[in-house]
């Protein structure tokens, strides 16, 4: 007989890393499986006659999501450190690849993508991860001098500006606004004095006011988003609302319990982009607010375990990454959500480790990766 | 020691400031979950409700007008799917369109362009009965305005057999016979399903059952086809011999009462009812009528000795062929003269003076009852419309002349399903069974919807009384009796002849007869009964000559479908190729057509009843030729069934 302590032992040999990260992680992408073939059987069997085919993708891009994933947790805080600039700079230069005409690949007016092999790669998506680690690793290298706007407020600042650019020039309005909510937390996790932070806010919050203004379609989205909210006006179903009111048609029919999975008659083509940013109605539609608030307990058993984690680390850049990584996880799922139900305006957000999407699925899935690398370095020492 | 302390205080820095944000989260949490909540379970019903709305609907379909079948289950009148073609709003007139649906719609493209050229009115049918490929090619024009829609066409598979009894229908339902007498159970009930459909408008989702299984009750007619089409066949053939201008044939179940044939001439195409006129359709053997005439003689007869009145050993004077009537200034007269007769001789030789001396002997208020007995004058309450009642005064106002008119068959009006009956009730025996066509009405699943049960009634006569006078009509056939031409070899047959002139608004009309046979078989155990009557025949109007040889060429033909046995010459009477067996298939091979394989079965060999079992369901439309087995068929056998719309098929006696 073995005694507890020994198993332990045994289990740390094969993975020591929190086994919470593990189990939430995996449930959400299970449940992400279960969702994307429900929200993509009809559609794909009349597309291309087989209802599999984009379970079938999503099912390659967890595989080598969960690859990435062993891949990552195998690289400790110091390797990490060491990348950062250079995942950085191969990550700007893969987004800088969706400006040049020969490359970029455009659906529905914008031109988020990029050819890789028979798939298509967003490379929005990583540089969301490659933008907290640059964030921490700078922050964490001059945290003695983050007093002085030209360390703690100026280099995020002018990060956060050069890849802004790039993604609203695609236009991907709604991961700019994830990347500038982002940079705030992590300058006010990092230690940049409260006055630069708040100056920075009203700061972005004015430009990102302009950049609404001045487009005609971010405009839309806003008003009816207005309309959406006030229940009392008959909102305009057939422009900009039409995707709003689907989701919140089906959100609302889940009721309860839901009519049952794979029973949602939404997403029969009624609400647009139902496998991709709007999977979170299907969920209430097809699992009702049980299903719904089942989903929203594991990201925040997935924040709570990973903010404990960054609590705990001993070692600032691994802190700081710990918590950028939950808190992309949290503010991503928390603005897909919010769209969903109506709370915020319509942006081309998915929810993370659930929604279909190739990049997505393993971006996160590779970051899950860092995170357990950083955990296993917390409990090994 | 300092730094470690700083570095102590960055820590609680982060942790503090960690602590800030997830409240931040925590608050957002809260929010969503709030927000949730107020869609799920407050304003849930409503969104529900909202999706329910733009998603799905209620369709109502129509059922398919329930099939005809006859007692053997032959399907007599079926529905095919169809598509009604409109032009509907919004729709941009093109001249070039009138042109590409004409073909299609089988219209006149002048006329159909007169149609689309026409404002004003949104929805116009184009036609309500176009079949299933047309309506594809019509789509594939894609022309916008003109629009299809699921609909269902009327067929009569056998064409005219039976047309007069089943009928047909219109746009809106049945018209005549059956087809409008059932017309609410064959229609049957919408189906309501609820569909829902993707934006596109593609089904998805349908509960209750899927269009096309719903369908009217089945009416199963007491018919039987192949009797009915030999019926048809041999009265059309005499009717074109004597250049008559119309006749019926109707065949009986004396043990029963069921009507195994019903045959009209003229006849027509209920597929094509438009193209005939209303003297074509009319169901003469029903509601038409006329004086029996000497057919009426075994029924008077009969009633005497039922009464008492005479017995079959008496014999009458039958005044040498003239007999005065008090009140009446003409004379009675016989064909040729008599003189002392037995009753089974005034019967064979069909004697109207000593008939009338017998009615007058039985008196006309016990003839009355007697003849109300038979059936005469009084409605079946046949399920199906325009039964004549017959035209028998009431015996108060009989007078002596009236009592001597009736007794040998004028001054009185039956139709020939009454004059069957009548004949039927001797051959069971004296019991009247009702006569019925529809034996019951079932729904597609099969069960009973209503049942019209044999249904006996009183007794009439006496078994002695009905056996006794059957056996003297068994004269009439001989070669003394007035209709040896009705003689059948190797079977009893026991009938009538009758040949009356035509009544007019001023009486006789000169020159116009009604000339008729009726009578059953075998005598000794009655298995059905004919009435063969024709209407103004040229050349001779005699019943014995004109009437007769279908009676004879009908009653062959069922005693061989019947399988009634048939007492043959013995073999050294009669040359032997007669005797070797010709019919090498097993009769009851059955091939069914199978809608799925859409080939047209081999039937060679078949009888006719077989060859139509196995035809059923091919939805063709069948034209026979001649009696007995199959030896040709056009088209062949194998081919493709959507080709050919029309099988004839070349019947013989022999292979």
């Amino acid at each position: 007989m073995r005694s507890g302590e020994e198993i332990r032992k045994g289990a740390r040999t094969f993975d020591s890393s929190d086994p919470w990260i593990w189990a939430v992680v995996g449930l959400l992408v299970l449940c992400g499986i279960v969702f994307v073939y429900s929200t993509t059987y009809f559609y794909a069997s009349f597309k291309y006659g087989d209802s599999f085919r984009l379970l079938f993708k999503h099912g390659i891009s967890v595989a080598v999501g969960f690859a990435l994933l062993l891949l990552c947790s195998r690289c400790g805080s110091d390797l990490l450190a060491k990348a950062a600039p250079l995942l950085m700079l191969v990550s700007m230069a893969l987004l800088a690849c969706t400006m040049i005409s020969g490359l970029k690949v455009c659906a529905n007016n914008a031109c988020r993508w990029i050819p890789l092999g028979p798939m298509q790669f967003q490379p929005a998506e990583p540089i969301k991860i490659a933008f907290v680690i640059a964030v921490a690793a700078w922050l964490s290298r001059y945290q003695d001098k983050l007093h002085k706007p030209l360390y703690g407020l100026i280099p995020p600042l002018a990060l956060l500006g050069v890849i802004s650019l790039m993604l609203i020039k695609q236009p991907d309005f709604g991961t700019t606004a994830l990347l500038g909510v982002l940079c705030l937390a992590m300058m006010f996790l990092g230690g940049v004095p409260l006055l630069q932070v708040f100056s920075l806010t009203g700061l972005l919050g004015a430009v990102g006011g302009m950049l609404v203004w001045t487009s005609e379609y971010r405009r839309g989205r806003i008003l009816s988003w207005g309309d959406a909210l006030s229940s009392s006006k008959e909102i305009d179903v057939q422009g900009a609302g039409w995707q709003l009111h689907q989701a919140k048609i089906a959100f609302g029919s889940g009721r309860l319990e839901g009519i049952g999975l794979g029973a949602s008659t939404q997403k029969s083509g009624w609400l647009p982009e139902a496998h991709t940013d709007f999977i979170f109605s299907v969920v209430g539609e097809e699992t009702g607010l049980i299903g719904a608030v089942l989903v929203l307990l594991l990201f925040a058993l997935l924040v709570w375990r990973g903010l404990r984690l960054a609590e705990r680390h001993h070692d600032e850049f691994a802190q700081l990454v710990a918590a950028g990584i939950t808190l992309v996880v949290v503010i991503q799922a928390m603005i897909n959500m919010g769209v969903v139900l109506g709370l915020l305006p319509t942006k081309g957000i998915g929810l993370p480790f659930i929604s279909y999407g190739g990049s997505s699925i393993m971006v996160f899935l590779a970051a899950t990766g860092i995170l357990m690398s950083l955990s296993r370095e917390l409990r090994e020492r | 020691m300092s730094k470690r302390k700083r570095l102590d205080g960055k820590r609680a820095r982060f942790r503090r400031r960690l602590r800030v944000l997830s409240v931040f989260f925590v608050m957002g949490a809260l929010l969503i979950v709030s927000r949730m909540y107020q869609l799920t379970i407050i304003n849930g019903q409503e969104y529900a409700e909202k999706g329910n709305v733009q998603k799905c609907s209620d369709i109502s379909s129509e059922a398919y007008r329930g099939p005809i079948v006859d007692r053997n289950g032959v399907t007599l009148a079926t529905t095919v799917p169809a598509s009604g073609v409109s032009r509907e709003r919004p729709y941009a007139y093109d001249p070039a369109h009138a042109r590409g649906l004409a073909p299609l719609l089988g219209r006149e493209p002048a006329e159909l362009d007169r149609i689309l050229a026409k404002g004003g009115s949104s929805f116009v049918w184009l036609s309500r009965g176009v079949d299933v490929d047309s309506a594809r090619a019509i789509r594939r024009l894609g022309i916008e305005g003109i629009g299809i829609h699921r609909s269902q066409r009327r067929s009569y598979p056998q064409g005219n057999v039976a047309a007069h009894l089943i009928g047909f229908t219109g746009t809106d339902g049945g018209l005549e016979g059956v087809e409008k007498a059932f017309d609410e159970e064959i229609t049957g009930n919408p189906l309501t399903v609820h569909i829902c459909t993707d934006v596109r408008g593609r089904v998805f989702l349908s509960r209750g059952d899927i269009p096309g299984v719903n369908q009217g009750a089945t009416v199963h007619l007491s018919i039987d086809a192949t009797l009915q089409s030999i019926a048809e066949t041999e009265l059309a053939k005499r009717v074109e011999e004597t250049e008559a201008i119309g006749g019926v044939v109707v065949m009986l179940d004396p043990r029963n009462g069921d009507v195994l044939a019903m045959a009209n001439s003229p006849s027509y195409d209920p597929n094509d009812f438009r193209k005939s006129g209303w003297a074509a359709r009319r169901n003469r053997a029903v509601t038409d009528l006329f004086e029996p005439g000497s057919t009426m003689k075994p029924f008077v007869i009969a009633a005497a000795m039922d009464a008492g009145v005479i017995s079959a050993s008496d014999r009458f004077f039958c005044e040498n062929g003239r007999m005065m009537v008090e009140g009446w200034r003409k004379p009675i007269r016989d064909h040729h003269p008599y003189g002392w007769l037995d009753v089974g001789e005034i019967l064979k030789v069909s004697s109207n003076i000593c008939s009338a001396k017998i009615g007058a002997k039985l008196g006309a208020t016990t003839l009355y009852r007697y003849l109300k007995g038979f059936g005469f004058d009084r409605k079946n309450d046949l399920p199906i419309l325009g039964e004549a009642r017959g035209l028998v005064p009431p015996a108060s106002q009989w007078r002596p002349i009236r009592l001597a008119n009736v007794s040998f068959g004028q001054g009185i009006s039956v139709n020939a399903l009454q004059l069957a009956s009548a004949f039927a009730t001797l051959a069971n025996g004296g019991v009247r069974m009702k006569p019925r066509v529809v034996s019951h009405v079932s729904d597609q699943n099969g069960s009973l919807l209503r049942f019209f049960p044999e249904q006996a009634e009183q007794r009439l006569l006496s078994r002695e009384v009905a056996e006794t006078v059957t056996r003297m009509i068994e004269a009439v056939v001989s070669d003394e009796g007035t209709a040896p031409q009705a003689r059948i070899d190797g079977v009893r047959v026991a009938g009538k002849t009758g040949t009356a002139q035509k009544a007019g608004r001023n009486g006789y009309m000169p020159g116009k007869y009604i000339a008729s046979f009726a009578g059953f078989l075998p005598a000794d155990d009655p298995r059905v009964v004919i009435v063969v009557i024709i209407d103004e025949p040229h050349g001779s109007h005699y019943g014995g000559v004109v009437a007769a040889p279908v009676f004879k060429a009908v009653a062959e033909a069922s005693l061989e479908y019947l399988d009634i046995p048939r007492a043959l010459p013995q073999p050294h009477d009669l040359p032997p190729e007669l005797f070797k067996i010709t019919n090498p298939l097993p009769p009851e091979q059955v091939v069914t057509a199978d809608a799925s394989v859409g080939r047209i079965p081999d039937v060679h060999g078949m009888s006719l009843r077989a060859a139509l079992r196995a035809l059923d369901g091919c939805g063709c439309e069948i034209k026979t030729e001649g009696r007995g087995y199959v030896i040709a068929q056009e088209p062949k056998a194998g081919t493709s069934l959507d080709v050919s719309a029309e099988v004839s098929l070349k019947l013989s006696r022999r292979l």
